[in-house]
């Protein structure tokens, strides 16, 4: 059928553009905006540098304890709702040497913890309705418990033999050779070192020399934060057809191993896990998916997301951004392969994530506490303890 | 999992499956009527009817859920009017099967409507609503607009026509045997044009009037602009 069999006043938000030319422009348009999110590492790396030795000082002894560093990953990821956004700059960190691989891993962890957040506030759309606030109260806290779970398993492991930091340092020397210049210069890194210099020269020009570090900090989070919103919009647009067909080839073969491939591949494309789950928590509480099917987009999810970290390494100078990067990758890898592959592991967070649903349900005061002490107080505590 | 690299417009695929129901409904009309006129095995029509049926109802959820994911993938870019005219149209869609299956229940109970003195004017009310199918599949596709204020105000009138038929076989001294299953079939002819009527103004009304028509308020209407 070539026209819609509906009134055209019932059609909204009609493009002006042919689809191939608007495709082509809102790529074009994200292509720009990574190139800005690459400025803005680089802006920060550059500005954490030139910040002097006391800020580094300062930084490290805020997260030298592995759980104080779980908590400031925690804390920043919910602050800025994006684990996107806090790896990124964790990779800015650690590119500039501010802080090492082992005190950035915990971070990265906290991260992923503190990036459910958004969906957990997602699911509270559905509180309406309990039947459907339990089922999406689930979806949500799914995520939450799988993250919770595989930071108990894997940062004593990581405290006590480094095991997250050794395989990501054997992977990062891997692909020294493979991929552009890990170390040293490179056309991308020095593309993306050109505008930083030259607003270094404007602050030097405006005779703001004092205050330049600080100022390129700021930008530099700044840019990272609307750069990434930006791609993830653009993106968004962009994918909507391909991403409705992957949910239903989800909703119509159910889970496994191409949905978790699926929820992957979805998160890489709009540099945003949290756009992939909020998307599963209203079809789970509709009830057109299950909690079980939903599970494997869900860790598909938390792989994508690592896309992001990559992809600022590109522009650190420092081959342990890179490291950073990779161990973001391994954590999520390590999470799936304990959790998923035996069937009664895998059942933990889907029961747990099901028993807080039906609390949740029966005493709906339990949700403020639970989203206030799991991303809030809990981590706050930790971080003042230690 | 290579679906996430072929782009397609989900309403797209909706508008295929809406008209795939509409041209189920003209194959479960006929064989509804054919088992009630004797023309056909009242066993074999069933078998088939209940294959294309749940097929109807199989379709009509996968709309739904269709939808469900265009309105949560597209966020507040979806296209909200007419994801609820699609699913007031599935559902219309869905009931028209559904009243043919009840006019096969009749012969299913033995009725055979060819034996009676009004054959031939029930004969002609079968092909009234035959062609209607046919005429409103085209119309709906085409999203022709002038066709379907051409074949809505009649539709309204047969119905009025049916309802009359019903009311006469409901207050009529005939035995139970004749007038019970003629008010039926009438109802069932009332309400699968009624259905169809539906279906129809979705194409020319505004959301919130779909099921409502009123030429003055159709969407295409310049006159009262």
């Amino acid at each position: 059928m070539g026209k819609s069999p509906v009134p055209k006043e019932n059609l909204e938000h009609e493009s002006t553009f042919a689809p191939w030319t608007e495709t082509a422009l809102r790529l074009t348009l994200a292509i720009v905006f990574l190139f800005l999110f690459l400025v803005g590492v680089k802006a920060l790396e550059t500005g954490i540098s030139a910040l002097g030795s006391d800020f580094v000082d300062d930084v490290f002894a805020s997260v030298a304890t592995p759980l104080a560093g779980l908590a400031a990953g925690i804390l920043a990821t919910v602050l800025v709702q994006s684990s996107s956004v806090t790896t990124a700059t964790i990779v800015g960190l650690v590119g500039s040497g501010v802080l090492t691989v082992e005190a950035a891993v915990p971070m990265v962890m906290g991260a992923n913890i503190g990036t459910t957040v958004t969906n957990t506030l997602a699911s509270l759309g559905h509180l309406r309705q309990s039947a459907y606030f339990q089922r999406a109260f689930a979806a949500a806290t799914v995520h939450d418990y799988f993250n919770i779970l595989a930071v108990l398993v894997l940062l004593p492991l990581e405290i006590a033999f480094g095991l997250i930091t050794k395989i990501a340092q054997w992977a990062s020397a891997r692909a020294d050779g493979l991929l552009p210049a890990v170390e040293g210069s490179s056309p991308i890194k020095d593309a993306v070192k050109a505008p930083v210099t030259w607003i270094r020269d404007i602050f030097d020009s405006l005779g703001w020399i004092g205050a330049e570090a600080t100022l390129l900090l700021v930008l530099g989070i700044l840019l990272i934060f609307l750069s990434l919103w930006a791609i993830t919009r653009q993106m968004k647009l962009v994918m909507s057809g391909r991403i409705e067909n992957a949910i239903n080839t989800v909703l119509s073969k159910g889970a496994g191993i191409s949905a978790m491939v699926i929820g992957m591949l979805m998160t890489m494309a709009v540099q945003s896990s949290s756009i992939t789950t909020s998307i599963l928590v209203p079809l789970v509480a509709a009830g057109v998916l299950t909690l079980q099917n939903a599970f494997p987009v869900t860790l598909g999810a938390n792989v994508g997301t690592t896309i992001t970290a990559l992809l600022a390494s590109v522009a650190a100078e420092s081959p342990d951004a890179l490291t950073i990067a990779l161990a973001h990758v391994t954590f999520n890898l390590l999470g799936i392969l304990i959790f998923y592959p035996l069937p009664k592991l895998r059942r933990i967070p889907i029961y747990l994530a099901e028993r807080t649903a039906e609390a949740a349900v029966k005493n709906r005061s339990l949700v403020g506490v639970y989203l206030v002490g799991v991303f809030i107080l809990v981590p706050l505590g930790i971080l003042l303890i230690a | 999992m290579f679906s996430i690299f072929k782009d397609a417009d989900q309403l797209d695929t909706v508008e295929e499956q809406l008209l795939e129901m509409l041209a189920s409904c003209q194959d479960t009309f006929d064989l509804a009527t054919g088992a009630v006129f004797g023309d056909l095995d009242v066993t074999e029509a069933g078998n088939q009817l209940a294959v294309i049926d749940q097929d109807l109802n199989k379709t009509e959820r996968a709309i739904r859920r269709e939808l469900l994911v265009h309105g949560t993938v597209r966020g507040t870019e979806m296209n909200q009017g007419l994801m609820l005219a699609y699913m007031s149209v599935a559902k219309d869609i869905e009931r028209i099967g559904d009243y043919c299956k009840n006019i096969w229940n009749l012969a299913q109970m033995g009725i055979n409507l060819s034996t009676g003195d009004d054959r031939e004017e029930l004969v002609e009310h079968v092909t009234r609503v035959r062609t209607l199918l046919g005429e409103s599949l085209a119309a709906f596709g085409e999203q022709d607009m002038d066709k379907v204020h051409d074949l809505v105000p009649g539709i309204k009138q047969d119905t009025i026509h049916y309802d009359n038929h019903l009311v006469e076989f409901v207050n009529s001294d005939l035995p139970g045997r004749v007038a019970a299953p003629r008010a039926l079939f009438y109802r069932y002819l009332k309400r699968i044009s009624a259905h169809l009527s539906n279906v129809l103004t979705s194409v020319v009304m505004p959301v919130d009037r779909i099921d409502f028509y009123k030429k003055s308020k159709a969407v295409d209407n310049v006159d009262d602009l």
